[in-house]
């Protein structure tokens, strides 16, 4: 009989060992949680028919389509929420979506969402650690069933409902979710809380906090840059946010850090490494938003922190195929080119370049290049249509 | 909001207050949007419009089965109605080759259904309809219930205009059973 434990499972242990030795405990936050570990309420409660609900609905995200389920990936985030809370570590399951906005969402049950669109945008691993903290600090105080309370009636509480369904799938309808963002949205002082939480367990766990002050940063930027409209985010619909805030958390930082000195790192190796293993599905789906200047200024921060520049310079090339504006076919055609020249670039930057180079009516190229698609590629989906094409260059 | 919604509510709304006008489709030869069609098997024709110049037919009803019809669709016009600022339909251009055609469809459809669809694309082949050549292509995807569903789309472009039909319906068992209705229909068209 063989017996195998993953590498990652093998993470989680020692980390969880080893911090419980010498971390401080969940006793050493400032605000207390308001829950025990292992907790459950009481199934004839309102807070054990919201569980209720809401256990339906981990049941379907465990066998749906759009969740990412590779193993190292997932016990590699577990294994960041462990090195945060120790205690609780067990009690909190993190569910990786499919969907390349930004968003992640506790439940109080104990289960977490996060977004691939999460991955996409952090640095390293001690930003990762501020998002799934800030969410541990809802968890640990209990918003969701507070703010599952202050719903006046039935249809709003039922919102709450859909818009974790929504979360779940991110096929939520935005008209819907906007118009219940304001039933959706924690309080100033719910959010101030999971704040505070998120950055000291953070910190007490060796991660740099000003890191989460960092990760607010780079999203009011993308923010801004994004040019075409208002609050489309989920997250940004569920977790207001504003100047005043970023400046809070990086205040709180250097308070932490002065009382609490310690060696504080952001570790960003072993993050990268597993977001290279789903770089390409993720950019893909970002790039099928048609949000042009959010994968610009995606791309533009993927260049400065050493991603795979192959992968980055043909996301460049379908990023202006797509987009196709004026200029837009040379500059896609260059930065093809530009990735081809590593062998790690996709191959099917020769299927696009055919493409590119037929309506510039380069027609050797044109067949160069949908030759070399078929070389890598000889049971293509569509290798039909690229033989018609090269005949008809023919 | 996802397009079935949008036409169970419309089509209860017209059935309340007694306007709605399915009309069939007999399987006789017939013009449509532009073109000309001989369908396999009678269907019927909803009277919810989902693009300004498309209709949507049905035999079983929308979830088992769905033909989206579509032409004369012009440059810088949209396949189907948009129905969010935050999702904008693309635009039909009249030098897209194949594979921009494909991104038309796909984005059209996962936008149609709120945007965050995922969909594969198989076996991309051109098809001859009379002297016309026209791409065909399937897709597949899960719907927001988890679903599985397949696509059959062919389309052309004549006189620098759009054209075209998909098919959709769920992987088990309705998507196959179509299939030899479905080519014969498709390879009927003249464009």
């Amino acid at each position: 009989m063989s017996f195998q434990i993953s590498l990652g499972k093998i993470r989680i242990l020692l980390v969880s060992t080893l911090l419980s030795a010498f971390q401080l405990s969940a006793t050493s936050l400032s605000i207390q949680p308001v829950i025990d570990v292992n907790y459950r309420p009481d199934p004839a409660s309102d807070e054990g028919g919201f569980w209720y609900q809401v256990e339906k609905i981990e049941r379907d995200v465990q066998l749906s389509p759009y969740r990412i389920k590779d193993q190292e990936l997932n016990e590699y985030v577990q294994s960041v929420v462990c090195r945060l809370t120790p205690e609780y570590c067990a009690n909190i399951r993190v569910y990786i979506i499919d969907n390349p906005n930004f968003n992640a969402a506790m439940f109080p049950n104990g289960m977490m969402h996060i977004w691939s669109g999460v991955f996409l945008r952090l640095e390293n691993e001690a930003q990762l650690a501020s998002i799934l903290g800030h969410e541990i600090g809802h968890y640990l105080q209990t918003h969701q069933i507070q703010q599952f309370r202050e719903l006046k009636d039935a249809s709003a509480a039922a919102l709450v409902i859909d818009i974790a369904v929504g979360s779940l799938t991110g096929i939520v309808g935005l008209g819907t979710l906007l118009s219940g963002s304001a039933l959706a949205e924690f309080g100033r002082d719910q959010e101030r809380e999971a704040d505070i939480i998120g950055l000291e367990m953070m910190g007490h766990a060796g991660y740099d906090t000003h890191e989460s002050g960092q990760v607010w940063g780079l999203l009011i930027a993308e923010r801004e840059a994004d040019l075409s409209k208002e609050e489309r985010s989920i997250f940004w619909a569920t977790h207001p946010t504003s100047e005043e805030r970023l400046s809070n958390l990086n205040n709180q930082s250097t308070l932490f850090q002065e009382k609490w000195q310690k060696e504080y790192t952001r570790e960003e190796n072993e993050f990268r490494k597993q977001v290279a293993k789903i770089y390409h599905r993720a950019m893909s789906n970002h790039l099928s938003l048609q949000e042009y200047e959010q994968t610009e200024s995606i791309l533009e921060r993927h260049k400065n922190i050493n991603y795979d520049p192959a992968l980055i310079e043909y996301f460049y090339g379908e990023l202006y195929r797509l987009r196709g504006e004026p200029g837009d076919t040379q500059l896609s055609i260059s930065a093809y080119e530009t990735a081809l020249q590593q062998q790690s670039c996709p191959k099917d930057a020769h299927k696009q370049l055919g493409y590119l180079y037929t309506k510039e009516k380069n027609k050797k190229l044109a067949k160069k290049h949908f030759g070399s698609y078929l070389e890598n590629y000889p049971e293509a989906e569509d290798k039909a249509m690229i033989k018609y094409y090269m005949e008809l260059l023919n | 909001m996802k397009l079935i919604k949008k036409i169970l509510i419309v089509s209860a709304v017209l059935l309340v207050t007694s306007c709605a006008q399915f009309k069939l489709i007999p399987a006789s030869e017939l013009k449509v949007k532009g073109f000309s069609v001989l369908p396999a098997t009678s269907w019927s024709k909803s009277p919810f419009e989902p693009g300004e110049k498309a209709e949507v037919w049905t035999i079983d009803g929308y979830s088992l089965n769905q033909m989206l019809v579509f032409g004369e669709i012009k440059e810088g016009e949209t396949l189907l109605k948009e129905t969010s600022k935050e999702l904008p339909m693309p635009k039909f251009r009249a030098e897209m080759l194949p594979n921009e055609l494909e991104d038309l469809v796909k984005t059209s459809i996962i936008n149609q259904e709120d945007g965050t669809l995922k969909i594969e694309t198989k076996n991309v082949r051109p098809q001859q309809i009379g002297e016309q050549v026209a791409f065909r292509f399937e897709l597949e995807f899960f719907d927001a219930n988890g679903l599985k569903k397949n696509s059959d789309v062919i389309v052309w472009v004549k006189d620098k205009q759009l054209f075209g039909m998909i098919f959709t319906a769920p992987t088990l068992h309705y998507y196959e059973s179509y299939k030899p209705a479905l080519n014969k229909t498709y390879n009927s068209i003249k464009a």
